[in-house]
Order: C-alpha cells, then sequence, then structure tokens
C-alpha cells in the first residue's frame, strides 16, 4: 500500500515534469487536442506500468519520447486504416480540419506550415518536428532514434528545403 | 537535457522563413485547466484499473455459468484433446471414402495429415467448431480422458431463456465490444 502511495507519488512528479512537453510533441503529430489527449493518456499509462524497466543507458526524457512518439505513430496508422478515401488530399483535408478545430487559431501561413509538414516521409517529418518545435539537439535525437547525427542534419536540412518549397508555392491571403 | 546547440542560426542560414515564422506564438490550444486536472484524472484511472483487475468478477447467474462452460470447451488443453478425435474420425473418413484419379489417395492424404502440428490441428477444430456435430464433441471430451473442471452444474434451461439471455446480452453491447469478440 505503501509502495503504491509512493509510486503514485513519484508518477505525479513525473507527469509534472514532462506532461505538456510530451502533450506539444504528441498534439502537433496528431494535430486534433482530442487525438492527442487519448494519445498522451495512453502513453502516460504505458510510462508508469513500464517505468522499472527504464534502464538509464538513454536520458530518461529521450525514453519517453520515444514512447510518445511510437504511440502517436501507432495512433495515426490505425486512423489512417480507418479513414474512408477522400478525393481531398492529405494536405487540404489537414488545412481544413485546422480551420474547423476549436482549439487552433493560427493564422493562414501557420496552416499552411501544418500542411507542409503533412507531406514530408514520416520520419523526416519527425526529425523536423523534434528540431524545429521541440528544440532537440541532434545529439539526444541520435540517441532516440537510433540514427547517426549526420543523417539526421541531412534529413533536417532536406525536410527545411521541402517545407521551405511548399510555402513559398502558397499563396496567402 | 543537453545544452541545446545552436537551431537559430541553423535555422537563419537555412530557411529565414523558418526562422521567423518560429517566432510566432503556439496557433494550437488546449481547454482551459487541461494540464492542472490531467494528473488527479490518470491517477482515478490507473486506481479503477488497478481494482477491476484485483477483483475479478466471478458469474453468478446460471446464464454466465453457461457461457463459463462454453468458454471452457475452448480451453487449449480440451481442444487438444478435440483435435485428436478429430483426426481419427477424417482419418477413419479417408479410408472409407472410394479414390479417384485426380485427388490424392486416402494414404497421401494420411501421410499430409501426419505433418500437421497439434496447434494446427486445433485452430483448425475451433475455427470450424460449428460443423461439428454435438455428438462427435462429446464423445471427443469422454474418450480423450481429460476431465472437465467447469462441468456443467444442474440448472434448469430452456433454449427459450438461453435465446432470451444472450439477445439481451448482445442489446446491452455497444459496436466496440462486439468488435472486440470477432
Amino acid at each position: 500500500m505503501k509502495d503504491d502511495r509512493q509510486a503514485e507519488r513519484g508518477f505525479r512528479l513525473l507527469m509534472q515534469k514532462y506532461q505538456e512537453r510530451l502533450y506539444w510533441h504528441i498534439r502537433r503529430m496528431v494535430t486534433e487536442h482530442e487525438d492527442a489527449n487519448d494519445v498522451l493518456q495512453n502513453c502516460l499509462i504505458k510510462i508508469f506500468r513500464n517505468i522499472r524497466q527504464f534502464e538509464g543507458k538513454s536520458q530518461l526524457y529521450t525514453w519517453l519520447y520515444r514512447i510518445a512518439t511510437n504511440e502517436a505513430i501507432s495512433f495515426l496508422a490505425q486512423k489512417k486504416r480507418q479513414q474512408v478515401s477522400s478525393l481531398d488530399n492529405a494536405e487540404s483535408h489537414l488545412a481544413n480540419t485546422l480551420r474547423a478545430d476549436a482549439y487552433f487559431d493560427g493564422n493562414e501561413i501557420q496552416i499552411h506550415l501544418q500542411a507542409a509538414m503533412e507531406g514530408l516521409p514520416e520520419k523526416q517529418r519527425l526529425v523536423f518536428q523534434l528540431r524545429y518545435f521541440d528544440e532537440m539537439n541532434y545529439q539526444d535525437m541520435s540517441e532516440m532514434l537510433g540514427t547517426s547525427v549526420g543523417a539526421l542534419k541531412a534529413s533536417f536540412h532536406h525536410a527545411v528545403k521541402k517545407v521551405e518549397s511548399y510555402l513559398s508555392g502558397v499563396q496567402i491571403d | 537535457m543537453r545544452k541545446q546547440d545552436d537551431l537559430k542560426q541553423e535555422l537563419e542560414e537555412l530557411s529565414p522563413l523558418l526562422h521567423k515564422l518560429k517566432a510566432q506564438e503556439n496557433p494550437f490550444k488546449t481547454p482551459e485547466g487541461y494540464f492542472a486536472s490531467l494528473p488527479d484524472e490518470l491517477i482515478t484511472r490507473l486506481r479503477t484499473e488497478a481494482q477491476l483487475v484485483s477483483a475479478p468478477v466471478r458469474p453468478t447467474s446460471w446464464a454466465d455459468r453457461l457461457l463459463e462452460f462454453l468458454e471452457s470447451l475452448l480451453q487449449p488443453r480440451l481442444a487438444v484433446g478435440l483435435a485428436t478425435i478429430a483426426i481419427l474420425i477424417v482419418t477413419g473418413l479417408l479410408w472409407l471414402r472410394p479414390e479417384t484419379g485426380s485427388e490424392p489417395s486416402a494414404s497421401e492424404q494420411l501421410a499430409l495429415l501426419s505433418e500437421l502440428s497439434a496447434e494446427e490441428v486445433s485452430n483448425y477444430v475451433t475455427e470450424n467448431i460449428e460443423t461439428f456435430e454435438e455428438e462427435e464433441l462429446m464423445l471427443a471430451v469422454a474418450e480423450s480422458g481429460i476431465e472437465v473442471e467447469n462441468s456443467l452444474p444442474e440448472m434448469d434451461l430452456d433454449s427459450q431463456a438461453i435465446e432470451d439471455y444472450l439477445e439481451e446480452a448482445i442489446q446491452e453491447m455497444d459496436e466496440e465490444d462486439l468488435e472486440t469478440l470477432f
């Protein structure tokens, strides 16, 4: 019983420290708040149940990010399978979703930025997001994704060029 | 966390447009008080789930006991027994059936059957359980020598009562429950 209380207290502290960062990381991947909330809750419960498996070989926060990323990717894959094929492409579908989202109040260029990211290959998108939004350094990213720093830098550079090219091609009202 | 490397400089060199955009406010919002209430919500969820795990509900009604018995028929131990009997039945049928030119002979089919693992046969029986006659199944249980622990308790059942119960149970299930069954 005492152990349970201690575990709860520890978990509460861990949540207070990391929940926001993990939420924003997940939210940028899945876009909508309701989805982000579901994925985050599942992710935190998984962390609570597996915290003893953390071996300290990597930093705690890269371990947490890896779990969050895997949860979000599984969620997106499942959602993709369930989605009925649409005439819209993924980018314009996302832009329309954001315009209708009560928890998004970005301007048009921010909507196009999200749409541009949607068009990137999965790994490149993840690297772009981790670097651009989460400001993760390459060394931590390398630890988390098991990819060399050089390859990550190249991936980020490609992604930036693609996003920039997309943004240059759209007309902003 | 390690010290941040110079993202600012990297972005400025790579894309001034993206560098400028980064200064804008985060466009995503959350419901008010979301982060403040999340830890309590999660702790409550964990406690509820832990209680459900530590105190499994014991079925009490006759219908629950019936369902429990039916489930026991699908236990791996019993399924292997059923599979063994199924092999014997299929073997007998193959020996008795007249051979035709284009199909493999009975002895060839038997050779193929003997290559199947108990698990493969068990899976076949489980998937095709509806095609087996009730008598065959009961015979299989009796001849396999396996004791059924959850033997059917004495109950006064009639088929209408069972149908009513199942109808009611299905009505109470939502779509998700049904999906998990199949």
